[in-house]
This record gives C-alpha cells, sequence and structure tokens, in this order.
C-alpha cells in the first residue's frame, strides 16, 4: 500500500466592505457605501431641515449631535451624507468626506471590550486607516431613530435635484428612475496598502 | 514525631516594586505587573462614547488601544508638551493612560509598608510612603 499525497487547493474568499470613510468631528467614521445615497454640499441643502431627492425626504441633522456630542462648526470641506436604509432616510452633516476605501473583513476588529457603554451599539467595529483608526458606524442604529415616515413631510424641505457623488452613482445604478447627477467628483487613487480608496 | 520550629524565615519580608509616576503633578503608583510598557504620548483619535473616562483610541502600529482618561477622572490636568503613555494591563487588555511626561521610577517597597484603602477612587487600592509622599497606589485590573 502507498500514500499517495493529494493537494488540495483551497480557495478563500476575502469578502471586503465598501466604506465611506468622514471626519465626524476630531473622529474618524466610516458608513458602509450600500447606504450612502448621495453627498451634497451644505448649500446644496439650504437651511431647510430636509432634504428631497431621489423620490425621498432626507431629515439633516449633525452626525456629531448623533453622538450627543456637542455642536461643532462646519468649513468649505464639510458635506452632507444622504443616507437610507430600507425606509429610512437621513442626511447627516459631517466636518469631511475622506474617501472611499475597500477593507477585507478581517481587518475590521471589535471595538476594544473596555468600551462598555452605548457606543458597542454605535460602533460595529474599526479599522486602521491612514495613520489613524477609523470607526465602523452601526448602520441600523444610525438610521434606526426618528425614522417615523409620517413625520417627514411635516420638516421643511429642500428639494435637490442635482445631487449625489459618482458613488451614488454606483449605488443608484441599480435605480434607473432616479438617475443622479454628479456634483462631487471622486478620484481614484491607490493608498499605501494597495487598497483602492477615493479622495476628494 | 513533627514538631513546628520557628526559625528565621519568620523574619522574611515580601517585597513589590512599584511604578511611580504623575499626572497633573500628582504622584502616583501601581505594581510592576500592571504596566506594559511607557511610550511617547502620540496624538489620540477621540471617541464618542458613554463609558466613563474611556473616551478615545491610540494607534501604535499595528496596536490600538482604548485611553482612559485618568487626568479627567482626578480633575487634573496632564503637564508637559511631551507627555508620556503608560500601558495598564487589564485582565480585558491593555490600555493607554496620558501622564505627565516626567519620567516615571522604580521603587522597591516592603509589602507590609502598603496601607490598603477603600475610599471613592475605585482603582486606588493603598497607599504607600515614597520619599517624603503617601503616594496612592493604583490597579488598573478591572
Amino acid at each position: 500500500m502507498s500514500l499517495r499525497g493529494r493537494t488540495e487547493t483551497t480557495v478563500r474568499a476575502s469578502s471586503t466592505t465598501r466604506l465611506l470613510v468622514v471626519m465626524c468631528a476630531e473622529t474618524c467614521c466610516a458608513l458602509p457605501a450600500d447606504i450612502i445615497r448621495g453627498i451634497i454640499t451644505f448649500e446644496e441643502a439650504g437651511s431647510a431641515e430636509a432634504v428631497a431627492a431621489l423620490g425621498a425626504t432626507y431629515p439633516l441633522r449633525d452626525m456629531a449631535g448623533r453622538f450627543g456630542l456637542p455642536h461643532v462648526s462646519f468649513a468649505a470641506e464639510s458635506r452632507i451624507i444622504l443616507c437610507a436604509l430600507g425606509n429610512f432616510h437621513k442626511g447627516y452633516r459631517v466636518n469631511q468626506v475622506l474617501g472611499l476605501t475597500d477593507v477585507e473583513s478581517a481587518r475590521i476588529r471589535p471595538l476594544p471590550p473596555q468600551f462598555s457603554g452605548p457606543e458597542r451599539k454605535w460602533f460595529a467595529g474599526l479599522f486602521l486607516f491612514r495613520e489613524t483608526v477609523a470607526l465602523l458606524v452601526n448602520p441600523g442604529w444610525l438610521l434606526g431613530e426618528e425614522t417615523d415616515p409620517a413625520q417627514l413631510p411635516q420638516l421643511g424641505t429642500t428639494t435637490v435635484t442635482a445631487l449625489a457623488s459618482s458613488h451614488a452613482a454606483g449605488v443608484e445604478r441599480e435605480r434607473p428612475s432616479h438617475p443622479p447627477v454628479e456634483v462631487l467628483e471622486l478620484e481614484e487613487a491607490p493608498d499605501a496598502d494597495d487598497t483602492p480608496w477615493v479622495q476628494l | 514525631m513533627l514538631t513546628t520550629r520557628r526559625g528565621s524565615n519568620s523574619n522574611i519580608t515580601t517585597t513589590c516594586t512599584l511604578v511611580v509616576f504623575s499626572i497633573g503633578g500628582q504622584r502616583l503608583a501601581t505594581r510592576t505587573e500592571e504596566v506594559g510598557g511607557v511610550w511617547p504620548w502620540t496624538n489620540a483619535m477621540p471617541v464618542p462614547s458613554g463609558t466613563a473616562f474611556m473616551n478615545a483610541l491610540v494607534r501604535r502600529g499595528e496596536d490600538v488601544l482604548p485611553v482612559f482618561d485618568l487626568a479627567a477622572k482626578l480633575n487634573v490636568r496632564v503637564r508637559g508638551a511631551t507627555s508620556l503613555c503608560l500601558i495598564a494591563t487589564r485582565k480585558d487588555g491593555p490600555m493607554a493612560i496620558r501622564i505627565d511626561e516626567d519620567i516615571p521610577t522604580l521603587h522597591v517597597v516592603e509589602q507590609a509598608s502598603i496601607r490598603h484603602t477603600t475610599g471613592a477612587n475605585s482603582e486606588a487600592v493603598g497607599t504607600c510612603e515614597i520619599g517624603l509622599d503617601e503616594v496612592p497606589i493604583y490597579s488598573f485590573r478591572g
């Protein structure tokens, strides 16, 4: 009897998640790209409390305020990101959009166990991003509050006809009835890890 | 027949080694086995948090550590332009504590000289006389 070696090739599927990385005050936050419907400037949003776009109304709020942080002043690079999850829509003001990044699931770590409060619901994990760390925001929590659609028409709204980034265009390809118009152009560039990302 | 014999063993004193550091000019101590190292302080990223005094992350290479704001707990401000980062080892993992720029020192003290305390500061497990100061001894084990 002889032993016959057998070589098996194991193909490990590395799942990656595309994330939009933004600055919320001094904190680097990442949101799953598939909940992003558009990125608009403050000027486009106007002074209304909500933005109507792509057939939905997005109540606006500071992302920092969502975390209970004090209001921070916004600057020219500040943006509003329009998010949707199921029937829930929300627009969040952020201090800066840093870009898109594809992150392997294995690179996403849990929040250290020393954080034992509500932040464990807020953040699904963290990953190394450039020279710092990005916190992965839990989209279910982010969009899970104040989302009663019946309240939305009561808000003063600004209708935005020209919105969305090229990323949103990618997302919206599945919805041909609402073709987005690019306002922000995202330029692809490689980072040090050869991970594709996009920088404004 | 076995008899009990009192010998020189009864004179053996046990000692422990403390790391003495300062925050906001206050001297504090912790056991060396609870210290994972001392680094230069690097910028921490604030983390929105509902956990008391746990409000930032610090990155060092591939490592990411939570930051325990002991200065805020003690209601003091870290002193010095080049503050340091003390790594405290806990049961649930290491955490970073920003401390004054004064280099921490090692002190060997007798166990018997440590006065155990129970106070408002849950981390302070005792005090010990080091030099002229009565230095609180903190435990971060969690």
